[in-house]
């Protein structure tokens, strides 16, 4: 089943001279499916990211989630999409250091308006996947770097997106800690969340089971991981 | 190092300010204006706090007043005889005010009006009834009084276009006041001819009407003040009312003993009149003004402080912004974010600014020996204007936050 599918997306930024970050970009992603984006800097990934994490929106073409046309949407709308439907992880894992490893994930919760009732099971759900439920309690700025961006995946998945999207989530870790990331995201897979992975690393690009190469803002299909 | 090294760094460190300052104009502009409002309020309190003492000694002035009177040194004791024709005020009753006391009086500096006035009931018997009706019959709830004209002057009392000159001489007329004229069933005309009263049987034309002024003449029986005088019998129990410019109550009070008895100045005293209620007023409300004054201004550096300091909670919390932008939170949620923590905040330190001022309060006045009251409506009213303050103060930052692009905020870092 198709989750997300890009068509003929450009993105230029108005800047002077302009930037044209994408020149028609084509993409799919399948359920369950795992897909790398390589490319080297400047290439366009972080802009790809954005226009299918909807953070962003294209100059021209149409991104389409859940079979949902984004073009349809208000900003609202895109909002709420990418608060039931998708998952990020960046590589900064962005943990809110002064909160709680609960109250990190309660985040997620309140924005994706889940009953507060289902919070417990949730999070104890979530952290349990990660290897965290016992440092529940703890402030998430004593946890190990491993550890956070573990967090980081389960506040990515604890509102049970079908798109997890993740930005260099590797970069700033160790082989065993990036051994454990993946390992989370061939869980989600598994439960069929299509999982895309901004990446520069040729690990990841070997784990996926396709890798999709960014040039010039031009998406070519790579060989199979 | 040299000189010029020493000035070299230091302009390249001023540079480097200036850059980071135009950079973030926002942020300079409200440091820079919350700096200028707290020393403007030091200012402007110092300032404030000066131009209310004079306003209040303004008042002070300003309230002991426009109005002199005079009286007799020592009180009057009441007179004999009744207002009848015949008497000869040259020769008859004794006199302490000279008889040309208005215009000795109204030739002072500062004098807008001065007139005597003799108040007959209560001194002697002056029963009063409609003419044509017996004496035994008076009518309750009048007061017979003589006055010159100028004591219509001095309390800013009309008669319209009646004569009344007429009070200067000796004739038997009367001004009524509407409420007397109302007891004795005399309508209040323009053309009064042929109406009349009497006066212990002694019948008095209606000449005219007395309306308004500074003093309550309404159920007043206005006769020539000749009159009254020969009735009493002394002047003993005469006031003269002086009328004079704004504050210079005082100095005429200490001349206008002078003026009037150049002999024996020693037999009139004359005492200013204070209104206290409108001194009262007058203090309580430039105190009042004082305290606003200041404390808007305070208020004004409060609200512009929370907000700088919002906005660089703002900056700070930019790459936390794009995350919950990223997990879906809308520009809406974001803004009430901050201006729920404005609010709270606002809410907070004013239910604190509200214990530590009834505290103060107390202290202040057991040391001054005062008496502290405090009004209910003050212990809402730091939360309120907290809670106003807080929201107002987080509308800029709210905005801002709202605004940031969540695709450049994740990778601020």
């Amino acid at each position: 089943m198709t989750l997300l599918r890009v068509v003929d997306v450009h993105k230029t930024y108005p800047t002077s001279p302009p930037i044209h970050a994408l020149g028609g970009v084509d993409f799919v992603a399948q359920s369950g499916e795992r897909v790398a984006v390589v490319g080297r800097s400047g290439s366009g990934k972080s802009t790809f990211l954005n226009i299918i994490g909807l953070l962003d929106v294209p100059t021209t073409g149409s991104v389409h989630l859940m079979g949902q046309d984004t073009r349809e949407l208000t900003d609202a709308g895109r909002d709420r999409l990418r608060a039931n439907s998708l998952g990020f992880v960046f590589q900064e894992n962005h943990i809110l250091g002064h909160r709680t490893v609960t109250e990190n994930l309660e985040i997620k919760l309140a924005i994706s308006a889940l009953p507060r009732s289902s919070w417990p099971d949730r999070t104890s759900e979530a952290l349990e996947r990660v290897g965290l439920l016992h440092r529940r309690r703890s402030l998430a700025r004593l946890l190990s770097g491993g550890e956070k961006q573990r967090l980081a995946v389960a506040r990515a998945v604890i509102s049970r997106p079908r798109v997890l999207l993740a930005d260099e989530p590797t970069g700033n870790l160790d082989e065993d800690n990036a051994d454990n990331i993946l390992s989370l995201f061939d869980e989600q897979a598994a439960n069929g969340v299509a999982v895309i992975v901004i990446t520069h690393d040729t690990r990841i690009a070997r784990w996926a089971d396709r890798t999709v190469h960014l040039a010039h803002g031009r998406l070519t299909e790579a060989v199979r991981g | 190092m040299s000189v010029r090294t020493q000035v070299d760094r230091f302009a390249e460190v001023v540079r480097d300010v200036v850059i980071e300052m135009h950079a973030r104009r926002m942020r300079a502009v409200l440091m820079m204006t919350a700096v200028a409002l707290a020393t403007g309020a030091l200012v402007a309190a110092i300032a404030i706090s000066s131009v209310a003492a004079h306003q209040v000694d303004a008042d002070l002035a300003a309230s002991t007043l426009d109005v002199v009177s005079v009286t007799v040194s020592g009180g009057g004791t009441p007179g004999g005889g009744t207002i009848t024709p015949g008497d000869d005020p040259a020769t008859g009753p004794v006199e302490t005010f000279p008889r040309d006391a208005e215009l000795r009086a109204e030739n002072l500096d500062l004098v807008a009006g001065a007139g005597r006035r003799l108040d007959v009931t209560g001194l002697v018997p002056a029963l009063v009834s409609r003419d044509g009706l017996p004496t035994d019959d008076p009518v309750a709830g009048v007061s017979v009084a003589g006055m010159t004209s100028g004591y219509l002057r001095a309390s800013a009392a009309s008669v319209g276009d009646a004569p009344a000159w007429m009070l200067d001489g000796g004739e038997p007329v009367v001004f009524l006041g509407p409420v007397a004229a109302e007891h004795l069933g005399i309508p209040v005309t323009d053309d009064p001819t042929g109406l009349s009263v009497s006066i212990d049987g002694v019948s008095h034309s209606v000449v005219g009407f007395l309306h308004g002024g500074s003093v309550d003449l309404a159920a007043v029986v206005a006769v020539p003040y000749t009159r009254a005088v020969g009735a009493v019998g002394d002047d003993r129990a005469t006031r003269m009312l002086v009328r004079v410019e704004r504050g210079a109550g005082a100095p005429i009070s200490r001349a206008i003993r002078l003026a009037l008895r150049p002999d024996a100045p020693e037999r009139l005293t004359a005492s200013q009149v204070v209104d206290v209620n409108q001194l009262r007023t007058g203090v309580t409300t430039q105190l009042d003004r004082l305290a606003a004054g200041i404390g808007g201004f305070l208020l004004m550096l409060t609200i512009l402080l929370i907000a700088n300091a919002m906005v660089v909670s703002v900056m700070a919390r930019t790459s936390e912004i794009g995350v919950r932008r990223a997990m879906g939170a809308s520009r809406r949620n974001v803004a009430a974010l901050f201006l729920a923590e404005g609010a709270l905040t606002g809410l907070l330190g004013g239910l604190a600014g509200s214990a530590f001022a009834l505290v103060a309060l107390v202290v202040v006045a057991a040391a001054s020996s005062w008496t502290a009251t405090v009004a209910a409506w003050w212990l809402v009213l730091g939360p309120g204007v907290g809670v106003l303050a807080g929201l107002i103060s987080s509308l800029y930052p709210a905005l801002r936050a709202a605004t940031i692009q969540p695709a450049l905020a994740v990778r601020s870092d």
